[in-house]
Parts: structure tokens; C-alpha cells; sequence
């Protein structure tokens, strides 16, 4: 090959390259579908929290250095809650949700993302404490005692107290637009956000 | 798994090696991006810094697309800049990419070099982090999926109390606090960077790390050229509570974006972490096993007369010079083992030969080479070919050199210098010595230290007694075929100008290297 041609073609292919690059930067990637909207429910919920008491057992006690042997050891949880959504009057999601944190005791975040299509929907959510049942939904009848004591505190402190929260409203949303459905504080109750 | 191993190499190496010898043809062995690739990165790097500073000049972090928006409209200077920001950063990209591929082709990422291989993972995964969080920063439709794909794996680790998602779903605009972080870890990440890149290193003696002028002005003026016929533009700014449609995608930092997309967090996470796995694991599978093992080279201390030549060449920084126990004066050369590649180019740079691998000292070579000529027909005016069987002595590579005396070597800088001298010697009309291309160099340098030796009077040089009109060192890669063959005819052609006289003729029978045959014999 001649030397021109071959620096002809050297540039050719270098030319090739940083094109090659500028062309891969911006590859067009449709992320969503244009017949796409979405459901988004997310808020904290600060649930009450039942507490589990019970004595240490004698060998228990045993095993604790002597500073650690307490009359009797403590579990909390986070009520739990019962989320219900219907869309156009048929339910789409049931689910328990939990206090987060390795002991269920911290705060319940709740996030989920809803498929919708485009248009008018009539939304139905229903967010409600599940009193008296343990984590798998089944009564646990040692824990009434508990229950009431939490009850009896509960009322010194109602801000404290696990109220149920609902929503129900006919809403339209536009391709690939979410409609947001969180919880407002100062009204005590789940609100869509409209954005700006 | 040996077998698969092997496959694997070929696979990556054949494709390679082929784009090797058409760049060479191209653009010459000295200018070939693909040799530069892992210098090539740290200039683009540099860049991309240099760049990223003028950009932070008017980023703000309040109003993190606005700003961009506006560099982007300074005509004069911050749209090119920024493309050259973006494009350098791809760029880098790929030539990490193809170092990475011709380190594992090479079988260049075990055992001594295992440091260089998992500092180089890391250094891939801080500058895919570095673009991550360069992406967010514009607060883009692009931007704003990757956090929210960042968010939904960082979710799936049981470390935060509030998902991190939360912060995403569109309930407030982001806060200012979130792109600070993301600025600062933008900016932590490369100076992060150079301290990995030290440590990728750490174990060479005289790393490159600036390839040659021609190439890497040409790497950066192709890229401003670019920004400047195509600039980067803005896309469409973050909204949360709209789905991003079409994404700019960009398939080198973000090539995994939809992919992860269409699995839950936990999945994409569990992906990410399987694949930085396999990443980072390469030098424990990668390592030869029992006798495929290539041993450390060893010292003679009996031959090794202290003169450093052999600390000063190794390209592993793995020969130090020590006091001796036996109460000679001298310096001794001590090999560790865990810093030797057993390179066999000690062997080469050793006047007693003294030292080298095991099979491939000085010595050994001497012996390999009368044992040859034992068996071969004796040579009479021939040219014998010393060829790196890497390059055009693999066999695979199914070069013939006519009838020229094909001999591979396993690096043409374990060739001692009295190798050639003994081809002559014993009738060659010449020696051709064919090296990898310096920057190809399996072992670093090879090429380099073979032409020292043989023409610039390094220690072990070629004595002065031989006629160096009939040596010849050429440069080809394994598909450089044709190169191979130019040299060969360059070289019969210089022979045939030579006068004709014994290569010997004019100079005393000095048997130098007596003492050294006597010892094998």
C-alpha cells in the first residue's frame, strides 16, 4: 500500500473511531413506554409499638455477666400494617407491611411502584393498622395483654397512636406521568402530589 | 478447566492480534493506539480532569441542569470543553477496556502481577463510579434513571434504615445536600484514582505511563474535533414524577442501565457484585497450576560478580542487590520470587551468565545451542531467525521465513548475546533477530534491552569482535507476516552488499566464552 493511501486510510479509520465514540455516548434507549403511567405510593408511617416482655429464664440468667441479669427482657415491633389498592374497583395489591429495622421497631416505609395505563382511574387505597396480629397475620393471644397495656399508653399520646389511612379518588395521568400518593402530615391523611 | 482457560485466551487474544498487525500496517508499531492503550488512559484521565476543572468553575449545585445548560451555551468555550469532558472520559473507557483484554489474552494477570491486575479492577470500577456520579450531576432524564437504578441496588442492602429510593419518588425537588455529595464525590473519586494507579504500579520499574507524542495528540485533538463538529447536548431535565422516555444512553458507562432496568434491585445488584467478582478472581483462575508453572529465576552466586546489570534490567523491579555471606567484596544479585514474571531478560543482561530462569540461563542457552547444532545440518551461509515465539515464532502463527533457519526464542530479551555470536560462529551468514513491537512486549522490554545489547553496548553486549552488519533486529507482532518477510529480504540484502569474508576473519580466536563451554561440557 502506498504511503498516502495508507495515510488516507489511517485517518479514515481514526475518524471512524472518535465518531464511533460520539455515536455510543448518546445511544437512543427508550426507558419507558410511551403507554406507561405509574402508581407511586410512598410515605412513612412512625406505626406504635407493642412491647413483648417476658423473665429471664434461671439458665438464661446464667449465662449473663451479673450487671445484665435484668428481671425480664424486652422486644418491641412496630404494629403492622394492612396496604389495600384497587384500581377501577378490582384489588391489585394486598400486602403486610413491617416496621423496618432487624427487630420490625423502626418506622414503616412504604414504597411501591403501580403499572397504570394512561387515562382516568378510580384509585382506592387503604392503609390500616393490623392490631393483635403477629408477623404472619395469625392471632397471637398471648400478646392481648400486651396489646391493651399499649392501648391504655397510646391514649396519653395520640399523636403516637397507629391510625388507619385511606384513599379514594378518580385521577387521570398522562403517558409516562406518576402520579405520586404520599402521606401529609398536617392533614393527617394519604393526598396525591401534582407536580410543578 | 485448563482447556477452557486456554480457549478463552485465544478467543480474546485472536481478534486482538489481528487488529494488532492491521493498526501496525496502518499507522506503524510505534503509533499504534492498541499498544498505548493503558498510557492512553492516563492522558485521557488527565483531560478529563483538566476539564472537569473548568466545569466545576460554574457548576452549581442548586441548580445543577441549569448550569450545565449554561456551560453548554458558551459557544467559545465550556461546549467543547464539556464534550472533550464527555468523549475523553468514554474514550478512556475503551482503553482501559483493551488493556484490560491484552493483560488477560497475554496471560498477564497472575501471580506477580495479580497487584496490577486487581488495582486495575478497581481502577474500572472508580472511574464507572466517577461517570455514574458525573451523569447525576447534570441532573438529567439519563442522570435521573441512574440514580434511581443506583437507589433501587443500594436498597437491596440491608445497611439503610429509610430506603434510599425515598429520596427519588418526586415528593420534593432534590435537595442541594444530595448533588454536594455526588459533587464531592466526583471530585474525591479521581484523586482516589491516583492512588490505586500508583499501586497498578507499584511493581514495574520504569512504567509508562505517557505514550508517544503522535499518538496521544492525536487521540485528544480527535476527540476536540469532535466535540467541536458534534457537541454534546443537554437532554431532557429530571423530573421524578415523569418516566423517563428516550434516554441518550451512553453505552460505555451505562451500558448495564437496561439491563438492570428490568430486574428487581436485589437482581441487579447481585449481577453487578457477581460480574466484580469474576472481574477481580481472574488471577486466582488464571494461574498456571504445578509444572506449567513458570519458576523465578535463580542466581548462581559462584558467576555473579555484583555488577547490578541484572537489578538494573528486570522490568519487575524483582532483582535486589545484596551484601554477600561468603566474604567477597562484590555485590549479589537476590531474585524474590513473588515479584519475578521468570521474563528470562536477567538471563539476557548477565555477562557470566550467572542468572536467569531455570532452562533459560545464559548457560542453558549454550547448551540448548550446541546440542542444536549436533543434531541440525551444519549451517553454511544461512540466516538464522531468532524469532519471540509470542510474534511470528508461535507456531500458530504458520510464518514461513523461507529458507532462513526459523529458531523461536520465549523473548528476545532472554536472548544472550553470545547466542548470536555462536549462530555466526558456527556459519550463519546473519542473525535476525524478531522482537514483539517494544510496547507489545510480553515481558515489558524485551525489544529494548535486545537492542542495547546487541547494538548500543549494554551489558551483555554482543562483542565487538562480531560484525554487526550481520545482525539484525526487526519488530513484528504474530500477525505481522508481511513484516516479518520485509525484514528478512531487508536483511538478505545487506548481506549481499556485505563483502564477502568469514565473520571472523580479521580478529583473534579469542574462546571467550570457554570457561563457560567447558562448564557444560
Amino acid at each position: 500500500m502506498k504511503p498516502t493511501a495508507r495515510m488516507a486510510l489511517g485517518a479514515i479509520l481514526a475518524a471512524l473511531a472518535v465518531l464511533g465514540v460520539g455515536a455510543a455516548t448518546r445511544a437512543p434507549w427508550t426507558a419507558t413506554p410511551m403507554d406507561l403511567a405509574l402508581l407511586r405510593l410512598s410515605w412513612r408511617a412512625q406505626s406504635e409499638t407493642t412491647e413483648e416482655c417476658r423473665p429471664l429464664t434461671e439458665e438464661e440468667k446464667a449465662e449473663l455477666p451479673v450487671h445484665m441479669q435484668v428481671p425480664e427482657v424486652c422486644e418491641s415491633r412496630a404494629v403492622p400494617y394492612r396496604l389495600r389498592v384497587s384500581i377501577d374497583g378490582s384489588e391489585i395489591l394486598a400486602d403486610t407491611v413491617h416496621g423496618s429495622g432487624a427487630r420490625e421497631d423502626r418506622p414503616i416505609y412504604v414504597l411501591r411502584d403501580i403499572a397504570l395505563s394512561p387515562g382516568r382511574h378510580a384509585i382506592e387505597i387503604e392503609f390500616a393498622p393490623i392490631r393483635g396480629r403477629g408477623r404472619d397475620g395469625q392471632r397471637e393471644d398471648e400478646e392481648r395483654d400486651t396489646e391493651e397495656a399499649s392501648k391504655e399508653e397510646d391514649e396519653e399520646d395520640e399523636e403516637a397512636k397507629a391510625i388507619p389511612l385511606a384513599y379514594a379518588e378518580t385521577i387521570v395521568v398522562g403517558n409516562r406521568e406518576v402520579a405520586l400518593v404520599t402521606y401529609d402530615p398536617t392533614r393527617r391523611a394519604l393526598v396525591r402530589v401534582v407536580g410543578p | 478447566m485448563k482447556a477452557r482457560l486456554r480457549t478463552l485466551r485465544r478467543a480474546a487474544w485472536r481478534p486482538l492480534a489481528a487488529a494488532d498487525g492491521a493498526l501496525n500496517r496502518l499507522y506503524g508499531w510505534r503509533f499504534n493506539p492498541l499498544y498505548q492503550s493503558g498510557a492512553l488512559a492516563v492522558v485521557l484521565l488527565v483531560v478529563v480532569s483538566a476539564t472537569g476543572l473548568y466545569l466545576l468553575l460554574f457548576y452549581r449545585i442548586g441548580a445543577p441542569w441549569e448550569s450545565v445548560e449554561r456551560i453548554t451555551e458558551q459557544t467559545w468555550s465550556g461546549r467543547w470543553i464539556r464534550g472533550l469532558h464527555r468523549y475523553a472520559s468514554d474514550a478512556a473507557l475503551v482503553a482501559v477496556g483493551i488493556h484490560a483484554l491484552r493483560m488477560f489474552a497475554q496471560g498477564r494477570s497472575w501471580g506477580p502481577r495479580a497487584l496490577a491486575w486487581i488495582s486495575g479492577a478497581f481502577l474500572v470500577g472508580l472511574v464507572l463510579l466517577c461517570g455514574w456520579t458525573g451523569y447525576v450531576m447534570v441532573w438529567d432524564v439519563q442522570g435521573q434513571t441512574l440514580a434511581v437504578a443506583g437507589a433501587r441496588m443500594l436498597d437491596a442492602l440491608p445497611l439503610f434504615g429509610e430506603p434510599i429510593s425515598r429520596a427519588f419518588v418526586g415528593e420534593s425537588p432534590m435537595p442541594g445536600q444530595f448533588f454536594f455529595l455526588n459533587l464531592f464525590l466526583h471530585i474525591a473519586i479521581p484523586v482516589g484514582m491516583g492512588v490505586v494507579l500508583w499501586v497498578h504500579v507499584a511493581r514495574l520499574a520504569r512504567p509508562t505511563l505517557i505514550p508517544p507524542r503522535g499518538v496521544w495528540l492525536t487521540a485528544v485533538l480527535a476527540l476536540l474535533g469532535l466535540s467541536l463538529v458534534w457537541p454534546v447536548d443537554m437532554a431532557p431535565r429530571a423530573d421524578l414524577l415523569r418516566l423517563p422516555g428516550r434516554v441518550p444512553l451512553d453505552l460505555f458507562f451505562a451500558i448495564w442501565l437496561p439491563f438492570v432496568e428490568a430486574l428487581p434491585g436485589w437482581a441487579g445488584l447481585g449481577v453487578l457484585g457477581a460480574l466484580s467478582a469474576l472481574l477481580l478472581s481472574i488471577p486466582l483462575w488464571t494461574r498456571p497450576r504445578g509444572a506449567e508453572r513458570p519458576l523465578a529465576s535463580t542466581v548462581d552466586e559462584r558467576l555473579c560478580t555484583g555488577c547490578v546489570q541484572c537489578s538494573l534490567d528486570c522490568p519487575y523491579e524483582a532483582i535486589t542487590m545484596v551484601a554477600r555471606a561468603d566474604g567477597r567484596a562484590e555485590l549479589l544479585a537476590r531474585v524474590d520470587p513473588a515479584r519475578c514474571v521468570s521474563c528470562g531478560i536477567c538471563a539476557g543482561s548477565c555477562a557470566p551468565m550467572g542468572v536467569g530462569p531455570p532452562g533459560r540461563t545464559g548457560r542453558e542457552q549454550l547448551a540448548g545451542f550446541r546440542g542444536l547444532l549436533d543434531q541440525a545440518p551444519p549451517i553454511r551461509g544461512e540466516v538464522v531467525v531468532l524469532a519471540c515465539d509470542r510474534g511470528l515464532g508461535d507456531p500458530s502463527a504458520r510464518w514461513d521465513p523461507g529458507g532462513a533457519r526459523m529458531r523461536p526464542v520465549p523473548c528476545s530479551g532472554n536472548i544472550h548475546s553470545s547466542i548470536v555470536e555462536q549462530w555466526l560462529r558456527a556459519g550463519a551468514a546473519g542473525v535476525l533477530v524478531l522482537a514483539c513491537p517494544p510496547r507489545d512486549c510480553w515481558n515489558r522490554e524485551g525489544p529494548i534491552w535486545a537492542r542495547e545489547r546487541l547494538f548500543h553496548d549494554r551489558e551483555a553486549e554482543l562483542h565487538r569482535r562480531v560484525d554487526k552488519g550481520r545482525v539484525r533486529l526487526g519488530y513484528a507482532s504474530r500477525s505481522d507476516a508481511s513484516v516479518g518477510n520485509e525484514e528478512l529480504a531487508r536483511f538478505h540484502a545487506e548481506l549481499a552488499a556485505l563483502e564477502r569474508k568469514e565473520p571472523f576473519a580479521d580478529v583473534e580466536p579469542i574462546r571467550e566464552c570457554d570457561p563457560v563451554l567447558e562448564m557444560i561440557e
